[in-house]
């Protein structure tokens, strides 16, 4: 074989391997493995305070789970999921943000503890998990336009554009009841109505009280037809906490009986017989009081945004280096590894990586918090990218540079360390920047595990505003300040390093 | 005993046969010079005495040591031989006394105070004290090649090999590096110089091994070399072509 520079030796390789098997075992450590112990010691813990329910909420769904302008999630469900644990003597809730079609997965993966998000009760659903009693009697209904007379029934969305919110019931119950209907599925609540009003689909089918809250707050829609489904919601849990169901199915009798669940609901759903169509607000086209209101949160959110990013990055040079060090192993396993790796991690899309590590780990028994989840995928993903620049990079330095270092007596990691990679990392530094530009806008997508980062802090502003131009341009320009920053530090640091060129 | 022995090593790249068994030896404080066509095997030869490439056979024994055997310390004996390159080979990144200064702390475990003043010492042999503090990218091809001796003489070592020193240098400055390289040769310095600079092979040399084919053509001391009696005809057409 022709001489290959650079060459590692066993030594140099094994060390490379060790931190790397370290770097998987930090995340790993924080693991939990999905507990045998039986639902009585939750319940307990539960109790005693010694572990906090959590409950999956897709807060873009007023009134039944939204945020107010702090960013605190407000609504009918929350009111009494509250009410409900503490009848229940549960100590601590917490409300954990999540798109609607995960609760049920991340109740499967034992993410959370309860869903709360207006789920209605189905057959498919109570397969995999159980549900309380009915605690709102629910239904679907037609939403359209103020201005529109052609749709009055169902028959008449044949070949009409309906707006459908994935993961829902609607999607089925129209795919059976009105096949002709075209289905246009968006991510959030506030989406279909946005795409009647612009215009983008001709009708929303969704539940009749999210239709209406809607109609109370912004206007321009009405409901038109009969109630399309008689359909109740209830709170889901996983199947093996029935004593925590139970609790809750008792907690409910009580506030039916008392008044309470009365109260909570006349306070959030108003005159149950009132089918106002309320005026359309006129507002700008931009208004500065959907960020400035919602200031805190979004600096909250920035700030998550931030802490991403920073331990995303040095994951993925973590992960770059090893990978790009394997690559050029002259051990041939190692050098395997590298490149499956790298072929695995670019061949496949960063959302199926994302989800396969937080709700695709935990049916191996290794569970992530949403955190460790997004910042472990996102620095993976970008390091199969960094690999390939490590790699290019450390094979850029003449061969010269080795020979020389090797024949004054130094040893490859010697010479790796003194000559090759400061050398390598200068070369390193363009494509390095974009690559970390890459993964700053990638971290947007961590928001569908839950994290509540800038992106999905501006969903849920929008899912109360519906003012979504204003939110999207705002958080646009905050990630385009960001990667001009992280473009200017890349091209400041080679230009300090570049004495010697 | 000789410090530096070769025992028939070949060297092939698949049907590419470079060296076909070559035999030599030399003596401390000796200068050979290496001479002969381009293609013939000097370089690949030179290169396979500090094992930048391996022999495809034979054997290289360097103070005693068999540099092929399997658990030879190949760092340690390397750090003994000096090399010199084409090239040059300076590291960009540091500047000209920290090129000088690296080897001797990171290989002989030498202070960074003593290693900088030994590199002073050795700058000052090579007259090139004012560029002490000075990247490679703002010397001169001689400049570089004068600190790359400097770099290699710092570690001491008990032969210099020298890969056609001058080959990439301007003319006018050839003879600053040779002179450096003769002040080494009169210091005791062993030396194995792969050149085309007849001069220095004819002045220097204690020995002038021709290499053409893969072979050692003729081994003889400079004045028999390069005598009018010197008949071997692949000699002959050679020194005309160079002379």
């Amino acid at each position: 074989m022709k001489n290959r520079f650079p060459r590692f030796g066993w030594a140099a390789t094994t060390a490379a391997l060790l931190a790397a098997l370290l770097g998987l075992a930090a995340p790993a450590a924080q693991a939990e493995t999905t507990p045998a112990t039986p639902s009585a010691g939750k319940m307990a813990d539960l109790r005693s305070g010694k572990s906090t329910l959590k409950v999956g909420t897709d807060a873009s769904f007023p009134p039944f789970e939204f945020t107010d302008a702090n960013g605190t999630k407000i609504g009918f469900d929350i009111d009494v999921v509250r009410e409900l644990a503490a009848k229940s003597g549960i100590k601590n809730v917490e409300f954990v943000q999540m798109p609607f079609g995960n609760i049920v997965p991340a109740l499967q993966a034992n993410q959370i503890d309860v869903g709360a998000s207006a789920i209605y009760i189905s057959p498919e659903r109570a397969k995999v998990v159980d549900f309380s009693e009915i605690y709102y009697p629910g239904g679907l209904g037609m939403f359209v336009s103020t201005s529109n007379d052609t749709v009055k029934t169902l028959a008449d969305l044949a070949g009409k554009k309906v707006a459908v919110q994935v993961g829902t019931k609607s999607v089925e119950w129209l795919r059976q009841n009105q096949p002709q209907a075209e289905l246009v599925q968006v991510q959030t609540n506030d989406q279909m109505f946005s795409s009647v009003k612009l215009g983008q689909a001709d009708a929303v089918v969704t539940g009749q009280p999210g239709g209406r809250y809607f109609i109370h707050e912004q206007g321009g829609l009405k409901q038109v037809g009969d109630r399309l489904t008689n359909e109740n919601y209830g709170f889901a849990f996983q199947k093996s906490d029935s004593d925590i169901r139970e609790a809750f199915n008792t907690a409910l009798k009580g506030m039916r009986d008392s008044g309470d669940f009365t109260k909570a609901s006349s306070k959030w759903f108003g005159d149950e017989s009132s089918t106002a169509t309320g005026p359309t607000k006129e507002r700008g086209i931009f208004n500065l009081s959907s960020i400035t209101n919602s200031w805190g949160p979004l600096m909250q959110g920035l700030g998550t945004t931030l802490q991403i990013i920073a331990l995303s990055l040095a994951l993925s040079l973590l992960f770059g280096m090893l990978g790009g060090f394997a690559k050029l192993s002259h051990i041939r396993p190692i050098r395997w590894i590298g490149k499956v790796y790298v072929s695995v991690v670019r061949g496949t899309p960063f959302i199926v990586q994302l989800f396969f590590i937080y709700f695709g780990l935990p049916q191996l028994g290794i569970q992530l918090s949403p955190m460790v989840a997004g910042i472990l995928a996102l620095g993976l993903y970008s390091g199969s990218y960094v690999t390939e620049i490590v790699r290019g990079a450390i094979q850029s330095v003449d061969k010269g540079q080795m020979e020389a270092a090797r024949s004054c007596g130094m040893s490859s990691a010697s010479a790796l360390r003194h000559v090759i990679i400061p050398q390598a990392f200068l070369r390193m530094l363009p494509p390095l920047g974009n690559e970390f530009v890459s993964l700053t806008k990638n971290s947007a997508l961590v928001s569908f595990v839950t994290i509540s980062e800038l992106f999905l802090v501006g969903q849920t502003i929008i899912s109360r505003t519906f003012d979504a131009l204003t939110v999207y341009v705002f958080i646009g320009l905050v990630y385009y300040v960001l990667t001009n920053i992280i473009g200017l530090a890349a091209n400041a640091i080679e230009k300090k390093m570049a004495v010697y060129i | 005993m000789a410090l530096l022995e070769t025992k028939d090593i070949t060297k092939s790249y698949g049907d590419h046969h470079v060296l076909k068994g070559i035999d030599f030896t030399i003596e401390p404080g000796e200068v050979v010079a290496v001479i002969g066509p381009s293609g013939g095997g000097k370089s690949t030869f030179l290169r396979c005495l500090n094992l930048l490439e391996t022999p495809t056979s034979g054997h290289v024994v360097f103070d005693g040591e068999d540099l092929l055997a399997p658990k030879v310390d190949l760092d340690r004996l390397r750090s003994r031989m000096g090399m010199v390159f084409q090239q040059f080979n300076l590291f960009p990144n540091m500047t000209a006394l920290k090129n000088v200064m690296l080897p001797q702390m990171d290989v002989l475990k030498v202070s960074k105070k003593d290693a900088e003043a030994r590199s002073m010492e050795l700058l000052e042999k090579v007259n090139m004290t004012h560029r002490a503090h000075v990247y490679p990218n703002r010397l001169s091809g001689g400049q570089k090649q004068r600190i790359a001796i400097a770099r290699a003489v710092a570690m001491n070592p008990k032969v210099m090999l020298f890969d056609e020193p001058t080959s990439a240098l301007d003319p006018e400055v050839v003879h600053d590096v040779l002179d450096v390289m003769a002040g080494l040769a009169a210091d005791g310095m062993t030396m194995v110089v792969v050149t085309h600079e007849m001069g220095f092979a004819r002045k220097v040399a204690d020995r002038v091994v021709f290499i053409d084919g893969g072979k050692i053509a003729a081994d003889l001391p400079p004045e028999e070399f390069f005598a009018e009696s010197n008949t071997n005809p692949r000699i002959r057409s050679f020194l005309e072509k160079v002379l």
